[in-house]
């Protein structure tokens, strides 16, 4: 019962965790390319 | 295939996991390939799991209820986590990283409980503790406190940034003189427990602690313990 609860919350964790940091790491994508905007004023 | 050979591939799955993790890390260091980096980490992950989940299954054949549960487990929890990270708003996020944080903890705390409850389970407890006893407990009794810590303060920050308790600090009255009796408590039983667990002392309901033997003890480690 205990190592049930322990492993549900284990897996919350490792799932959720890397999910996340998925979706963080998603938003750190480069834009498509800014600097040949610039270039372009 | 049998018990043997299914052990030595669990282990080099848990190479390869632990392997991918060492990469993983490494490409998290630029943004450029953090994202490929943490993929490999989770493909890692998913690798090492995965071994264990199979490994409990093959060794619990008799009593096969440990591994359908503990794999019922990882999709409760797991499909629980996943639903959580993907509806989440971005700027909940640290809500629910400190949730995470928490349960972690919790869980820690939760195996290394259920692991002492394990090892006093014996028919013969106190009398004939395995030698692997000593050590099992100066790694669990560290998780438990720690792991516990980690679980309620994490709950506490989560709920302050989830607004449902103020952001001032908490003060109850003589906190401070309470968390230092909870600290000697957790320390006193912590080294009560080891002893006990090497046979250096026996501890009966109701009686004073003893010693188990006379000087010179047998090392924690040696088989005669």
């Amino acid at each position: 019962m205990l190592a049930f609860v322990a492993m549900a919350f284990a897996g919350a964790n490792v799932v959720g965790g890397y999910w996340v940091t998925d979706r963080m790491l998603q938003m750190f994508k480069r834009r498509p390319a800014p600097t040949t905007d610039k270039a372009a004023k | 295939m049998n018990a043997t050979n299914i052990g030595y591939l669990v282990q080099l799955a848990f190479i390869v996991g632990a392997a991918l993790f060492v990469i993983g890390l490494h490409l998290m260091n630029s943004p450029a390939t953090a994202r490929t980096g943490n993929r490999l980490s989770a493909a890692g992950m998913i690798i090492a799991v995965s071994a264990e989940v199979i490994f409990v299954t093959q060794r619990a054949m008799s009593a096969s209820a440990t591994g359908r549960s503990s794999s019922a487990a990882w999709r409760v929890g797991g499909g629980l986590g996943l639903r959580m990270a993907r509806t989440v708003a971005m700027t909940s996020m640290p809500q629910l990283v400190s949730l995470f944080n928490a349960v972690g903890g919790g869980a820690a705390a939760l195996l290394a409980l259920s692991d002492f409850m394990a090892s006093t389970a014996t028919a013969s407890w106190p009398a004939a503790l395995p030698a692997s006893t000593a050590g099992g407990r100066s790694s669990s009794s560290p998780t438990s406190s720690i792991g516990s810590v980690t679980f309620t303060g994490s709950l506490i920050a989560s709920a302050k940034l989830m607004g449902l308790i103020k952001g001032q600090p908490i003060l109850i009255p003589g906190g401070r003189i309470v968390s230092w009796f909870t600290v000697v408590c957790g320390l006193s039983v912590s080294i009560v427990l080891i002893l006990a667990g090497a046979g250096v002392v026996t501890y009966e309901h109701g009686r004073p602690l003893r010693a188990a033997r006379s000087w010179p003890w047998p090392a924690p480690w040696s088989s005669a313990c």
